[in-house]
């Protein structure tokens, strides 16, 4: 089965003041792949997830998202953000709505549902991520499982194509990882296409189709997660493999 | 060294066994482990609490005592009205009870949606309604009334270098069917009786109680000095002195018998204030029994006290039902109270051949004497509960309609899946309430230009053909959905554009006009823009009929659009018919029938009605400008930035009373047309712009207290940046900043007593002129404390109220 690629990055180039935080990053994901990045700490794999719901803006090259390129067009950006889901490290939950409220929200304002439909979709995703008890919580009242739980279903209200995970577990206790982890299994065999920003070496070598290794702003090697973790080729993959693992 | 019991050296143990679930010792828990706690820990709380504790203690007993023993509450209960309302004008005073009958409803509503009722507070306002209706009867039926003293004679009683001469006319007020007794008083028997006089005494009769008083007086100054020239310790020096003081002293000759106090009769008559025809007579002696009348009617009276003779002497009569007058000077006459109840009449004043007969003023009738506790509740409890219970009974009965308005509507709404839905119907109503509300009040108090019983079922039938709309709406889909529409709004549009006197002719004949560059005919834009105000208050409404489409059954939509139509006809035919069969029943005049709420100039605003309508105004104006302002200092946009952040600044370097006097004096120079408006608006103009520069300020800090992350997520979501704003941050950032925006609201409700200085009378302004009328000289204290309890009972109600959303929603969760 061979389709267009639903993300393509070519040449992506982003500064941070004069810090050359991406350079030349090209990849180029499938639909329903799922992408790991993994790297050391500042080496931009935040950054250029980022950029692809355009959270940053990057300063040269291309991305081209669903066939739309993202540029300063504002009514290009609100139609990628639209069909991307973002869950962030610290979850940003909003504090001061109601668990019911934080998942329809969007599909409310920006697709224009009506409160019932998104009150539907919202059970359903809860029943699915596990917690269709906390619907009228506070995100406050949460356990620090339950969060980032709440951000995948609030993401996946909208309907997304794709999902993004900026480091969803980074955040936890180990006991509460696996809770989280099994969500993004279920959801990644369900046909997902998702980009992953994580430190779960167990989650990439189970589910990626493909792992990303970041470093200094570009990507220093990639491949299946077999090659990847059986024979990495490049030195600076070797040395960051053998520190983790 | 290691020994058996080193636990390093142990074997790892595993405890199976839970221990027992025991109860805490009796001293940890309960209200004894409380008072040890918390008043007596050690030696040093023990002194703190009872140190505090006698301070408060003493400080508590000291105002009660004052507000009960000493205070002299009259000054505020017989001007209830200026502090609530300035001059407003008398006839329209029911407006301002109207629109504070108005905000109880909604109160009353808000609570229901809002708080839960506890048993507690029930019975707390059900005694204090009890309390409020039946105290004013129960004093005047168990205490007497106050008695007033008054002399008469002709000869001047004199005291010390002070001498009145007795009247013989004096004219005061009374109620028909009210009892008039004047007999002789038994204080005029002896010295020590009348020394001890506690009532209202005219200048003569203060005068006789004041000679007794001295006379007493100098009678135990020479008793003191005999007693200090007995002692053998004086030197012949001090002798001396002492015994010149004691031969300059000599006890004057008792006063009752100086006047020959109580010995000849005197005739009493009663003539009615308008006639001066008497009304009763008779002769009053010494132990006979008191003349006793019953008024006839309402007004004025006059009492005509002469002893016949041309003897020496003069009469201490004691009167009941005859009190001192307050003298009120107002726009449309004079008004005169009586300061036990004020009773009030607006009738001319008697007048005899020799001009204004002179009347029982406070001033001249001032209370004399210790006075006793039967006074304090007749003069003061009393009439302080009367009041309290004329204004709190009829809001808290109108509260209570309120909150079973809310108890149906939650009822009545169609039921959703989840239980606290209709709560939350309610709660989505109480904000469309309030603005109904308050639009009402200011309609209510400001007035309008022309508002006649046509104009009054005309709006009525606006607002129903507004619920039509919202019908229309919910029925869009349907076949005959868009039909219905069309018809509605043709309907509408004729309905007001009749109502605004906007006929098809006059329509296109300014729509010409207005293409052929000639001026438009008189209030042609005025009425247009009336019609399309409307126009779109009620396509908002079918909008959010279409919104909400799924919630209403065609059942009661049908039932509701059904009711509404019988409502439109009533609406017409009611209010005219209505205002007629009044004006024919003499009830209503008709001048007021032409218009029920003509326009009240804003110079008579005052008192509590002036202070709340700066405040609320100014708040309501403020907050949107603040928060505008808040965002347009943090916006990207460089220009947008920094004229928001010159703006705030100029006025917060700015002080406010500097603001108000600009308002006042610099505004007319700038431009001349300014200076027809009010100062009063003038005044809510210069708040707001002061306020909404603070206000900026601490909504910015609210937002960024508001971390990154939450712009980003929703941005991520695909929420435009408006949304963000509205949706995100915003909320976030005011509920972060609700205790500095409720406390400058408390702060600004209290700063505009600021606006007595340039000329208005608020609260604070309108004590100032009550209390510098020569009644209440003396009386300032218990005027400041009055508006005190008053500044401090709305302030901490908004304290309260923001405590109360502070704890609510995401809240609560927070506090967890």
């Amino acid at each position: 089965m061979t389709r267009e690629p639903i993300i393509i990055c070519r040449s992506v180039n982003k500064w941070f003041g004069e810090f050359h935080v991406l350079r030349d990053v090209s990849v180029d994901v499938m639909p329903q792949e799922v992408v790991v990045v993994i790297g050391p700490s500042g080496s931009g794999k935040s950054t250029f997830i980022r950029c692809i719901n355009r959270l940053e803006v990057h300063q040269e090259g291309q991305i081209i998202v669903d066939d739309i390129e993202l540029s300063h067009d504002v009514r290009n950006i609100a139609a990628i953000r639209r069909e991307i889901g973002m869950v962030f490290q610290q979850f940003n939950l909003f504090p001061h709505l109601t668990v019911l409220q934080n998942i329809t929200l969007a599909p409310m304002n920006v697709r224009h549902w009506s409160k019932d439909k998104a009150e539907e979709k919202a059970r359903e995703l809860l029943d699915r991520v596990g917690i269709p008890e906390q619907a009228d919580k506070y995100p406050g009242q949460l356990s620090g499982g339950q969060q980032p739980r709440v951000a995948i279903a609030r993401a996946l209200a909208m309907e997304p194509k794709i999902m993004l995970f900026d480091e969803p577990t980074s955040a936890l206790d180990p006991e509460m990882i696996k809770e989280v982890l099994d969500v993004m299994k279920e959801l990644a065999q369900s046909g997902m296409t998702m980009l992953v920003v994580t430190h779960e070496m167990g989650f990439a070598r189970e589910v990626a189709d493909r792992v990303l290794f970041f470093d200094m702003g570009r990507i220093v090697e990639q491949g299946t997660p077999e090659h990847f973790f059986e024979n990495p080729e490049h030195p600076r993959t070797k040395l960051f493999l053998s520190q983790i693992l | 060294m290691t020994t058996l019991s080193d636990p390093r050296a142990a074997q790892p143990t595993v405890v199976y066994d839970e221990p027992p679930v025991k109860p805490p010792p009796a001293l940890a828990v309960g209200p004894l482990a409380w008072i040890r706690e918390n008043l007596f820990r050690s030696v040093s709380d023990t002194v703190l609490t009872l140190g505090a504790g006698l301070i408060l203690i003493a400080t508590i007993v000291g105002v009660i005592g004052w507000a009960i023993g000493a205070a002299n509450w009259f000054v505020v209960t017989r001007n209830m009205r200026l502090f609530m309302a300035g001059t407003y004008p008398v006839e329209a005073v029911w407006r301002v009870n109207a629109a504070a009958l108005l905000s109880a409803f909604a109160i009353g509503f808000s609570i229901y949606a809002y708080l839960r009722v506890r048993f507690g507070l029930v019975v707390v306002l059900a005694v204090m309604v009890a309390l409020l209706l039946s105290v004013p009867p129960l004093v005047n039926a168990a205490v007497p009334p106050v008695p007033s003293f008054l002399v008469a004679g002709n000869v001047d009683v004199a005291s010390g270098t002070v001498t009145a001469t007795p009247q013989t006319d004096v004219a005061f007020i009374g109620r028909a069917g009210e009892t008039v007794t004047i007999g002789f008083s038994e204080a005029g028997e002896n010295d020590d009786l009348l020394a001890a006089v506690a009532g209202f005494t005219d200048r003569a009769a203060a005068g006789l109680v004041n000679a007794a008083n001295n006379r007493a007086t100098t009678a135990e100054t020479i008793t003191s000095l005999r007693r200090r020239l007995e002692s053998d310790l004086l030197t012949e020096n001090q002798r001396a002195n002492l015994t010149d003081d004691l031969d300059r002293l000599s006890v004057p000759p008792p006063v009752s018998e100086t006047y020959t106090l109580n010995t000849l009769p005197v005739e009493v008559q009663i003539l009615d204030g308008a006639t001066l025809e008497p009304v009763a007579d008779g002769l009053v002696e010494p132990g006979a029994r008191p003349l006793v009348l019953q008024l006839p009617a309402d007004g004025w009276y006059v009492l005509r006290k002469t002893i016949a003779s041309e003897s020496e002497g003069v009469a201490l009569l004691q009167a009941t039902g005859i009190y001192p007058l307050i003298e009120r000077n107002l726009t449309g006459g004079n008004e005169y109270a009586r300061v036990t109840d004020d009773f009030t009449v607006t009738d001319r004043r008697p007048r005899s051949d020799d001009g204004n007969v002179p009347m029982l003023t406070l001033t001249d009738n001032q209370y004399q004497g210790e006075r006793t506790f039967g006074d304090y509740l007749r003069l003061s409890l009393g009439p302080v509960f009367e009041l309290m219970g004329r204004a709190l009974v009829p809001m808290t009965a109108v509260a209570v309609v309120g909150y079973l308005g809310g108890w149906s509507l939650s009822h009545v709404v169609p039921r959703s899946r989840r239980a606290n839905v209709n709560r939350e119907t309610v709660r989505g109503a109480v904000t469309w309430l309030w603005l109904v509300a308050l639009i009402w009040m200011f309609v209510l108090i400001y007035g309008v230009q022309r508002f006649d019983a046509a104009s009054l079922g005309n709006l009525i039938a606006r607002f129903i053909w507004v619920g039509w709309m919202f019908y229309a709406g919910v029925n869009l889909n349907r076949v005959w959905g868009r039909p219905l529409l069309a018809l509605v709004v043709v309907l509408g549009l004729t309905q007001t554009a009749a109502a605004e006197g906007l006929t098809l002719e006059r329509f296109f004949g300014g729509v010409t006009d207005a293409l052929s560059g000639q001026p438009l005919p008189n209030n042609y834009f005025s009425d247009l823009m009336g019609v399309v105000i409307w126009l779109i208050i009620g396509l908002l409404a079918a909008r959010q009929g279409v919104a909400r489409r799924d919630k209403y059954t065609e059942r009661n939509a049908a039932l509701a659009a059904g009711i509404s139509g019988v409502l439109w006809l009533v609406a017409f035919i009611a209010p005219p018919l209505l205002i007629g069969a009044a004006v024919s029943a003499e009830a209503v005049p008709e001048a007021t029938a032409e218009n029920l709420l003509p326009l009240v100039d804003t110079r008579r605003w005052g008192g509590l009605l002036l202070t709340m309508a700066l405040t609320v105004v100014t708040i309501l104006a403020s907050f949107p400008i603040g928060v505008l302002l808040a965002l347009g200092r943090r916006s990207t946009l460089p220009v947008v930035r920094w004229a928001s952040t010159v703006y705030i600044e100029l006025v917060r370097g700015v002080p406010l009373i500097t603001v108000l006097f600009l308002g006042m004096l610099l505004v007319p120079l700038i431009n001349p047309s300014l200076s027809t408006v009010d100062n009063a608006i003038r005044a809510m103009v210069g708040f707001t712009m002061f306020s909404a520069a603070y206000l900026a300020e601490n909504v910015r800090g609210g937002l960024q207290s508001i971390p990154p992350g939450q712009e980003e997520a929703a941005r991520a979501l695909g929420l435009s940046s408006v949304q963000v704003t509205m949706l995100i941050t915003l909320p976030q950032a005011l509920r972060a900043v609700i205790p500095a925006l409720v406390g400058q609201f408390i702060s600004l409700f209290k700063d505009t007593s600021l606006v007595a200085l340039v000329g208005l009378t608020d609260l604070t302004g309108i004590s100032k002129g009550v209390i510098a009328q020569s009644e209440y000289v003396g009386l300032q204290t218990e005027v400041y404390v009055f508006i005190s309890v008053i500044y401090f009972v709305f302030s901490y109600v908004m304290a309260y109220i923001s405590r109360r959303i502070e704890a609510s929603g995401s809240g609560a969760a927070r506090r967890l």
